[in-house]
């Protein structure tokens, strides 16, 4: 397994320089507009939304440069599905900014550059008529334009997504055979399959067991060491502090934004967070066992 | 039995036939995993409102209800958006509607309940040339655009969310697909009859779902039944003088039987 994953970093990497050789023409319009603001490929400013009655978020500000590897945290119904909803555009905001890759959302149309695994992707309808293949092709083919036909090139594209994910041996298998970490490897391979520049994950794991979970972020981890900028939403603070950049906690506020370092330093946090946890794992102590 | 084949009646039976079965099979199987399996029948209910009216205005029956049913689809979409009511009440609500007016124009104006029955239940061996051109265009359209959007109906019908957040237009979609299987109903409606077109949306999708592994195959499963029960179906009609739109049901039923019986023993 171990020498898959290397493989696979290898493979991510030639992917992204396929795509920066080749495909990455545009980079944000104006030469470069990510550059230009620190390389933030996602900002937020004073954003809040309501579902009608009550405030599920509340004048939320951050953003996200082009390596980072946040993970986005808060108890449950804390508003973390329902703010990468709103990065995605699937929800208008009542009332604040949201730019990505230095376009405004109303105007950003350049989807292909990011990808998304939508919280109930966990839950596939066991019986859908479909295979892991043509899974992954959605991939390519919703980012291209009519007429929409794979080329032979496609066919290594999908090949290469499947191997980093480690399901090259599953392509021909009807994803509702398999098991939940095993679809979630799936989703990541339709997501990685397009070179994006932002993936965006809402519970990967729900339902996995820890052993894969832990495959899975060191995997997570090597995406963005090849380049990638990636969001991962989880409930589980302590698998995931010890594999991201940054930390996001939510609950209704973004209660806390910033390094691993800062986090496992801000008492404050730690204390709101240890109302929610009856376990007060929090991954920094592993950390101090690493270390 | 092959001199069947030599008669026009059986020749333009099986055109048009074949050609409706393709278009409302393929659109069963989006709509049946996206649990929309009875808006087919929604759809001829409300149809056979529009055929009414037609009759009652005295203008082309079959124009009336193929705009009738394209903007009650539409209504649907609607209600089930806006009124917090899940799909298939939004179907019942229109199509009930639909229904009751037709039955109302029917008590009201009287004289036309035999026309009405024909499109109930079809006439397939009896339609004429113009009937068949009408049909073969209207349903050759459909399935024409259905090859065309192939890629994005499989993406928002397997995972919605996923496929608005790369950039498709799932609202564009959602309304196609229901608008194009209003327009299958009509097209379908003097040939098979309403009520035949509504079962070659449900029994074909339902039977290839028992076995296919892949998209692909769910969408060719699902037509090559279609076909072979619309083939073997007016076959056996025109030999033993059975109802051929009953006889084609029937058929499709059993090839659910089989696939299904088929499955449970892979399982084991
Ligand atoms: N579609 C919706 N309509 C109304 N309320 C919603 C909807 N989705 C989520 N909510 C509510 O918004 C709050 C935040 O939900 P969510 O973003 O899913 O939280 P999380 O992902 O952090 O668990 C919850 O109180 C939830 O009940
Ligand atoms: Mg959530």
């Amino acid at each position: 397994m171990a020498k898959h994953k290397r493989s696979a970093a290898k493979e991510q990497s030639k992917l992204q320089e396929d795509a920066e050789s080749g495909l990455r023409v545009d980079d944000g319009g104006t030469g470069g507009v990510g550059e230009a603001s620190g390389g933030s490929i996602v900002s937020v400013e004073n954003l809040s939304f309501s579902y009608g009655s009550g405030l599920v978020l509340d004048d939320v500000t951050f953003s996200i440069s082009r390596d980072d590897f946040v993970g986005l945290i808060g108890p449950n119904g804390s508003g973390k599905s329902t703010l990468v909803k709103l990065l995605m555009g699937l929800n208008k905001p009542d009332s604040g900014r949201i730019s990505l890759f230095g376009k405004d959302i109303g105007s950003f149309n350049d989807w292909g550059k990011i990808a998304y695994v939508p919280q109930k992707a966990s839950q596939v309808d066991p019986l859908f008529p479909i295979t892991v293949r043509e899974v992954v092709e959605m991939g390519l083919l919703s980012k291209k334009r009519f007429p929409k036909i794979l080329i032979s090139e496609d066919k290594f594209k999908v090949d290469k997504a499947l191997k980093i994910v480690g399901m090259e041996g599953f392509s021909g298998r009807r994803i509702g055979e398999l098991s939940g970490g095993q679809q979630q490897r799936v989703f990541i391979a339709r997501a990685v399959v397009s070179s994006p520049q932002l993936l965006v994950l809402d519970e990967p794991t729900v339902g996995v067991d820890q052993a894969t979970q832990v495959k899975f972020y060191e995997l997570l981890g090597n995406l963005n060491r090849a380049g990638i900028a990636i969001i991962l939403i989880s409930h589980d603070i302590g698998m995931i502090t010890r594999f991201v950049t940054k930390v996001a906690v939510l609950s209704g506020k973004l209660v806390f934004y910033g390094t691993h370092k800062q986090f496992c330093s801000s008492d404050q946090v730690l204390g709101v967070l240890a109302k929610h946890h009856h376990l007060l794992d929090l991954g920094c102590n592993y950390e101090k066992h690493k270390r | 039995m092959l001199e069947i084949l030599g008669y026009s009646f059986m020749q333009k039976a099986l055109l048009t036939g074949v050609v409706i079965a393709i278009a409302c099979s393929l659109l069963g199987v989006f709509l049946v995993l996206r649990r929309y399996s009875l808006i087919g029948d929604g759809l001829a209910h409300i149809s056979f409102g529009g055929i009414a009216l037609g009759l009652l205005f005295g203008v082309a029956p079959v124009l009336f209800a193929l705009a009738f049913a394209a903007l009650s689809a539409i209504a649907i979409l609607k209600i089930k958006e806006k009124a917090r009511i899940q799909g298939d009440t939004a179907i019942g609500i229109v199509s009930h509607a639909a229904l009751g007016l037709g039955i109302f124009i029917i008590s009201i104006a009287r004289g036309f309940n035999v026309d009405m029955l024909s499109y109930l239940f079809g006439s397939i061996l009896a339609i004429s040339t113009l009937e068949v051109i009408t049909s073969v265009l209207l349903a050759g359209a459909v399935v024409a655009l259905i090859m065309i959007f192939y890629h994005d109906l499989t993406f928002v019908a397997f995972d919605e969310d996923s496929a608005k957040a790369s950039g498709i237009d799932a609202g564009f979609l959602n309304t196609l697909l229901i608008v194009l299987t209003a327009v299958t109903i009509v097209s379908a409606m003097k040939v098979t009859g309403l009520l035949l077109a509504s079962s070659l949306i449900v029994l074909p999708a339902a039977s290839s779902l028992q076995v296919a592994k892949s998209f692909r195959k769910a969408l060719f499963f699902s037509a090559l039944i279609a076909i072979v029960s619309v083939v073997a179906g007016l076959a056996l009609a025109y030999h033993f003088d059975f109802a051929a739109s009953g006889t084609i049901v029937l058929l499709n039923f059993v090839f659910f039987c089989i696939l299904f019986a088929v499955r449970s023993f892979l399982r084991r």
